[in-house]
Formats: structure tokens, C-alpha cells, sequence
């Protein structure tokens, strides 16, 4: 299985996938207006990375950053669709850390985080920068 | 013929100074211009914390305006956007031609959202955001005016004005409490 890279855009975010590492980013701003064009890629190797784990995958643990400062309404249904394959791959047995990253002064982010947690049963850690 | 009074820079200036507007365009609103009004915002505004909702808040706006603004051939100015400020607030306001037949529905919702509270707000986005309609994908399926409430904190304020049987002008004005 391939890692998966995109490089940040006006308006996309930073994202490295990394399965050898089994290390996850997704950095920067989401605001594209055409963001199926930037997430349905995104969903589609997640699927399949989730079908090659649960095949292949030896690795125990997996490490989530999410470092993403500002997303629009339009990408939070594809975030939220993120978070339930990780969360589908957490109950076959994966040991997956989210890490959410927060200004300190933006508890509207803090608060996203906390719903997501809240209607998928995750457990996030919040790192305040 | 149209001719402008040479007084039309005065005016204008007046106009925006008593309403202190910090940021304005009118005409079409195209996404590179859109990252230029975000990064102006920015950097307009001093205290963090507030930049952070506007911010929030101008995104759906803007992403707004581009969508939902009647485009009619030839019309060079479909939206308008003024990032202001009162005594107690910065201000998002945003105006937009429509088709008079989607002021109902446009109406409904916007009502809805102001008898809300926050907790009822976000029981509602979350309604939506784990509801399976991902596939009818157009324009988020209301996501974005219930987290502009959200982010804003306060009631939006709008207005539709007629401006012929088929057309109306939306104005909306969205509030950001500074500290």
C-alpha cells in the first residue's frame, strides 16, 4: 500500500498519509468550493487502505494530526467521513491517536472536535498551541 | 444616458467612513479574489480570537454569495460584500440577487435559525452532517448558515427586496461580538 501525499493549495490543506510510518497529517485550511474534486480521492484510498489493513496491516497503532485551522461547512461532511473509517478501523482493533490541534483562543475548534468525538465515540487529544 | 456626479467618490467615501467599512467589493465574486478578501480580513483585524470568527464567518459568506448569486448574462454585479464595524460588533454584510421564487424557502430557513439556541443549533448540524446525503451535494445541505449562527453567536438580520416579479435583492448582515 502507497502512501498518500497532496501538497497544499490556495485552498486545500496539507495531507501525508503516511502507512509505513502509519503517521496521518492533514495541515493548513480546507476551504475549496470544489471539494469533492479534493476529497473524494481522499475517502476512496482510505476505504482501500482500510480493507488492505485489515488484510495485510501488522502495525498496532496508528497516529492522527489533525492540524487543520480552518475548514468550511462544505469539507466537515467529508472530515466527518474521514473520522468514521478511522473509527471503523479503531473497532476491528487498531489503536488509533487523534491528535487535534487548537489555537488557544479558538474554542470554536476545540468545540468541533469535541462533536466529532462525541458522535463517533472517539477519543481525541487536544493540543492547544 | 447615466452620468456620474462628480460629488459620487465623496459620497461614497462618507458612506462607508459612518459605517466604518473596513473591506468592500461589489460585482462578481471569483475565488482568487476571495483569497484577497480573506488575507485583507486578516490582517485588518487585530484581535485574534474576533479575526478567527469573522474569518469563519466570511468564508461561508463569500462561498455564499459565488453560489447562490442569480447569475444573469451580462449582470456585472450579482453581489455585494461589506466587512464593517458598529459600536459593539464587526459586521458581515452580504446582498445578492435571487430568484423571487426560492425567497420562501430561503425565508423558512433563516427563520428557523434565529429561533434556535446553540444547543439546538448543534444538535441540528449534526443532524445533517451525519445524515447519508453526501451524494446530493449541492451546497452542503445548509451546513453553512447553520454554523455561521454558530460562529456568530448572534440573530442574523435580512431583508429581500423586490426588484421586479422575478428577481429580489437578499441582503443579510451577520454579527461578530469583539472583546
Amino acid at each position: 500500500m502507497k502512501s498518500l501525499r497532496v501538497k497544499k493549495g490556495d485552498t486545500t490543506p496539507e495531507l501525508d498519509f503516511d502507512v509505513d510510518k502509519m503517521e496521518f497529517l492533514l495541515e493548513g485550511e480546507s476551504r475549496s468550493q470544489d471539494v469533492l474534486f479534493f476529497y473524494e480521492p481522499i475517502i476512496n484510498w482510505l476505504t482501500n487502505f482500510k480493507e488492505w489493513f485489515l488484510k495485510n496491516g501488522s502495525s498496532k497503532k496508528l497516529d492522527f494530526h489533525f492540524k487543520l485551522e480552518y475548514y468550511n461547512s462544505l469539507s466537515a461532511k467529508f472530515i466527518f467521513s474521514i473520522f468514521k473509517i478511522l473509527k471503523e478501523m479503531q473497532v476491528k482493533g487498531l489503536e488509533i491517536n487523534v491528535f487535534w490541534f487548537y489555537d488557544v483562543l479558538d474554542e470554536d475548534l476545540l468545540e468541533c472536535g469535541e462533536e466529532y468525538e462525541k458522535i463517533l465515540g472517539f477519543k481525541f487529544e487536544y493540543i492547544s498551541l | 444616458m447615466k452620468n456620474i456626479n462628480s460629488q459620487f467618490a465623496y459620497e461614497t467615501h462618507q458612506l462607508m467612513e459612518g459605517a466604518d467599512v473596513r473591506l468592500s467589493f461589489s460585482g462578481e465574486f471569483s475565488p482568487d479574489l476571495i483569497t484577497v478578501l480573506l488575507s485583507m480580513a486578516k490582517s485588518n483585524i487585530g484581535d485574534k480570537l474576533v479575526m478567527k470568527k469573522v474569518y469563519n464567518v466570511m468564508i461561508e459568506c463569500l462561498e455564499n454569495l459565488t453560489k447562490h448569486s442569480l447569475k444573469i448574462e451580462g449582470d456585472q454585479f450579482p453581489a455585494i460584500f461589506l466587512l464593517g464595524k458598529d459600536d459593539e460588533y464587526y459586521f458581515l454584510a452580504t446582498g445578492n440577487k435571487i430568484a423571487s421564487n426560492e425567497v420562501n424557502e430561503l425565508e423558512t430557513k433563516l427563520i428557523k435559525v434565529n429561533s434556535l439556541n446553540k444547543k439546538e443549533l448543534m444538535l441540528w448540524y449534526n443532524e445533517i452532517l451525519t445524515s447519508e446525503t453526501s451524494s446530493s451535494f449541492k451546497g452542503g445541505a445548509g451546513l453553512g448558515i447553520i454554523d455561521m449562527a454558530l460562529k456568530s453567536g448572534n440573530r442574523f438580520e435580512y431583508n429581500f427586496n423586490k426588484i421586479d416579479d422575478y428577481h429580489s435583492f437578499f441582503t443579510l448582515k451577520v454579527k461578530v461580538g469583539q472583546k
